[in-house]
């Protein structure tokens, strides 16, 4: 094949990589003067190319991903341990637990996860392959002997000062900072999922219809809020783990819509008899106690532990995103 | 010069280069910045508006009042600083990069190319798992086959090998038809 001789592919740079897409595929291949970044989706290929002699910089910002990862994995183990301690025939939540414990140690022997752009005089873009530091040493000690050659040597730190003091405009300087986002709507995002995780915990303790209609009312008032939140951080200055804390609530929040639905429909076929409306079902709804059936019970429990996850990390992140942005404009 | 890539903040010169991370003065991120020489080396736009011309002298052929610099790589026409374009280090006039970029001729224009052989193998895989689609699939996989194989594919290089997968899945599943066809007549 003759792209084979055109490109090599960047080893070392495979293994598990989250994409914001199951369908789509990053990878970074070398060519004669250019770095090609392809997209592979299932039926086309988008290209990009980064001549060597055109990018000025390779920025790499460490993300708190992979604690999340960890955290949210640690979560499942705990899950598993407890149902362990108080299951009999616990070969499934044995197999969970260590399952989960097997990702923990992946995840860290991964390393750090990052986020990594490649600047050039025109743009600064986005590597999505590159979502671990390590990677990203790999990458480097490929790509800057290829870069230096071409562009005839490294850096002149000396030089770029003697520019910046006699006040000349370096190229590159353009206006490429994103979108200025306080975080607000996120802040409240995540309180309101904050107080769904307090409505679920009074309702594995206190069967009442009304705790059902409440928390219905919340959840769809939730997914509205996130789609909105969506909608903001989009070329946003917010901070991509919070970024991605949106998109897994929103997965989240449709799943929690999704079987509430179906299980709304399978008790609605069930009543038979008296009056049929919203009040009726979440009557007969909240008659089904998690404390009588088992699979509700773990149901209930997992649901409090996502959320709770996710409403904690959000807002942990969305104030500490509102105290930059709230000192970026002080300054 | 180089901002950071959460908070937009600028970045001095100071923490280039250093090969660890340093966190962001604004942000306190961890960041690291490998820069290279073009960063600080402005792009050389001298003679763009030479437009002096002597007798005997090549002219541009878009602009018949400027002075010639250097030919087109693919056309042959001479092109003066203004026109010239410089690509995959050659040159290249305008009409050419358009005309290139338009008819897929240059392969660095490339931005985007149809996967023939991907879309063959999920038409002959997926529709299996309903069964019913395969009738029509099957014939579908095999025309895809046939009228794209020689198709430019990745322009990263790939085998055949997904074709080869779906003409034997699709001839497979016509083979299952024809005989499941066959014994219902019979019957």
């Amino acid at each position: 094949m003759a792209g084979q001789k055109k490109y090599r592919r960047i080893r070392g740079l495979g293994g598990i990589v989250i994409a914001s897409s199951l369908s789509t595929n990053h990878t970074l291949w070398l060519g004669d003067n250019h770095l090609l970044s392809v997209k592979s989706r299932p039926f086309w290929e988008d290209y990009r190319r980064f001549y060597y002699k055109d990018i000025q910089s390779v920025i790499c910002r460490k993300t708190h991903m992979g604690k999340v990862i960890n955290a949210l994995f640690g979560l499942f183990v705990g899950l598993g341990l407890l149902a362990i301690h108080y299951e009999t025939g616990t070969v499934f939540w044995w197999i969970w637990a260590g399952a989960n414990s097997l990702f923990i140690l992946l995840n860290i022997s991964m390393g750090p996860t990052c986020v990594c752009h490649i600047q050039t005089a025109a743009q600064v873009e986005k590597l999505p392959r590159l979502v671990r530091i390590k990677k990203v040493d790999r990458f480097l000690a490929v790509l800057k002997p290829l870069i230096e050659k071409a562009q005839g040597g490294t850096w002149d730190r000396t030089a770029a000062e003697t520019s910046r003091n006699s006040g000349q405009t370096l190229p590159g300087e353009t206006d490429s900072s994103m979108r200025h986002e306080p975080g607000t709507l996120h802040l409240g995002l995540f309180l309101m999922l904050l107080i769904f995780a307090g409505l679920i915990v009074i309702d594995l303790f206190w069967d009442h219809p009304g705790i059902i209609l409440a928390a219905a009312a919340l959840t769809v008032i939730i997914a509205l809020l996130n789609i909105v939140c969506l909608v903001k951080q989009y070329q946003s200055n917010i901070d991509h783990t919070l970024q991605k804390l949106v998109w897994g609530n929103l997965v989240f929040v449709g799943f929690l819509v999704t079987a509430g639905f179906f299980y709304s429909l399978f008790m609605a076929v069930g009543m038979t008899m008296g009056r049929k409306n919203y009040w009726a079902l979440a009557e007969l709804y909240s008659r089904n106690s998690p404390g009588d059936v088992v699979w509700l019970q773990y149901c209930y429990i997992i649901s409090i532990a996502v959320v709770l996850t996710l409403s904690l990390l959000g807002l942990v992140m969305s104030w500490k995103h509102r105290r930059i942005s709230a000192g970026g404009n002080q300054e | 010069m180089v901002k950071c890539s959460k908070c937009g903040h600028e970045i001095g010169v100071d923490r280039y280069n250093t090969g660890v991370l340093l966190p962001c003065p604004s942000c306190k991120s961890p960041v690291r910045i490998d820069a290279f020489p073009s960063l600080t080396n402005p792009p050389d736009h001298s003679g763009l508006a030479d437009t002096s011309i002597f007798d005997q002298e090549a002219v541009c052929f878009f602009h018949p009042t400027k002075k010639a610099f250097v030919p087109c790589n693919h056309c042959g026409r001479f092109l003066c600083k203004l026109c010239d374009i410089p690509f995959d280090d050659g040159h290249i006039c305008p009409v050419c990069l358009a005309l290139g970029q338009k008819e897929h001729k240059i392969e660095k224009l490339e931005r985007q190319r149809i996967l023939y052989d991907s879309a063959a193998l999920i038409l002959a895989l997926l529709p299996v798992m309903m069964v019913w689609p395969t009738i029509l699939t099957a014939p579908a996989t095999i025309f895809l086959v046939i009228r794209f194989w020689k198709a430019p594919n990745s322009i990263v290089g790939r085998t055949k090998i997904r074709f080869t997968i779906a003409f034997t899945v699709a001839l497979i599943e016509i083979g299952a038809w024809g005989f499941g066809l066959y014994h219902l007549i019979r019957i």
